[in-house]
């Protein structure tokens, strides 16, 4: 059944037992998040982006590595002092 | 698939090839092929203002382009910031950022149990982060 998309969200109805539901609803009000927050993750670990692009971006995440050169190399650990320092 | 939550100082030691642990970091990300990379906003504001002044705007947009894709954004709730800002204000003037006590809310509303950071202030029972210190 084709939904309405709304915001680059595809509005659709979908039918659960009692059982699913209550458990569906336990779990977003465990974690404070709407219900359809839920259910995204849910279809995401079900059925995952294309493996190949996920690999594709992994990749690129490892070769950014080491590309700058700080020169002093406490960066990272000097964080939270540089991010009070300017404008975000 | 494990959910591996992402902090600040794993993005920025990972572009910077000065910081001595680089390699280990770098080998942590390696190690996390196969699990769900994630992290929340806070973390993406603060590493892309560190990088951008302290590495450079390319830096900035080597995160953007390249890190940051195969990293989910977890949502940070309005119940979940008043906790973080609750805890903030409870432990102040202790060190521990803000950015920090919303990844700790972050982390437990999603029983998030690994964590690639090398900030201590992360550090909690239950919690195994890499690279090991």
């Amino acid at each position: 059944m084709p939904g309405d998309i709304i915001l680059g969200m595809i509005r659709t109805q979908i039918s659960l037992t009692e059982d699913q539901m209550r458990r569906l609803r336990a779990e977003a009000r465990r974690r404070r998040v709407p219900i359809a927050e839920v259910v995204r993750e849910a279809v995401d670990r079900t059925v995952p982006a294309d493996p190949g692009e996920r690999e594709a971006r992994f990749d690129r995440l490892l070769s950014a590595a080491g590309r700058f050169h700080s020169g002093t190399g406490d960066v990272s650990a000097r964080h939270d002092e540089i991010a009070g320092e300017g404008d975000w | 698939m494990t959910r591996v939550f992402v902090d600040t100082s794993a993005l920025l030691t990972l572009i910077d090839a000065d910081d001595p642990r680089q390699l280990a970091v770098l080998a942590a990300f390696a190690e996390c092929r196969a699990d769900e990379l994630v992290t929340h906003g806070y973390v993406v504001a603060e590493s892309l203002a560190v990088a951008r002044r302290r590495l450079g705007v390319d830096a900035a947009v080597l995160l953007l382009d390249d890190v940051l894709p195969p990293i989910a954004l977890l949502p940070v709730s309005p119940e979940m910031h008043a906790e973080a800002q609750r805890a903030c204000r409870a432990t102040l003037p202790s060190g521990t950022s803000f950015v920090d006590r919303v990844s700790l809310v972050v982390m437990e509303r999603e029983g998030i149990t690994a964590a690639i950071a090398l900030d201590r202030d992360l550090a909690r029972p239950g919690l195994t982060v890499l690279p090991s210190p």
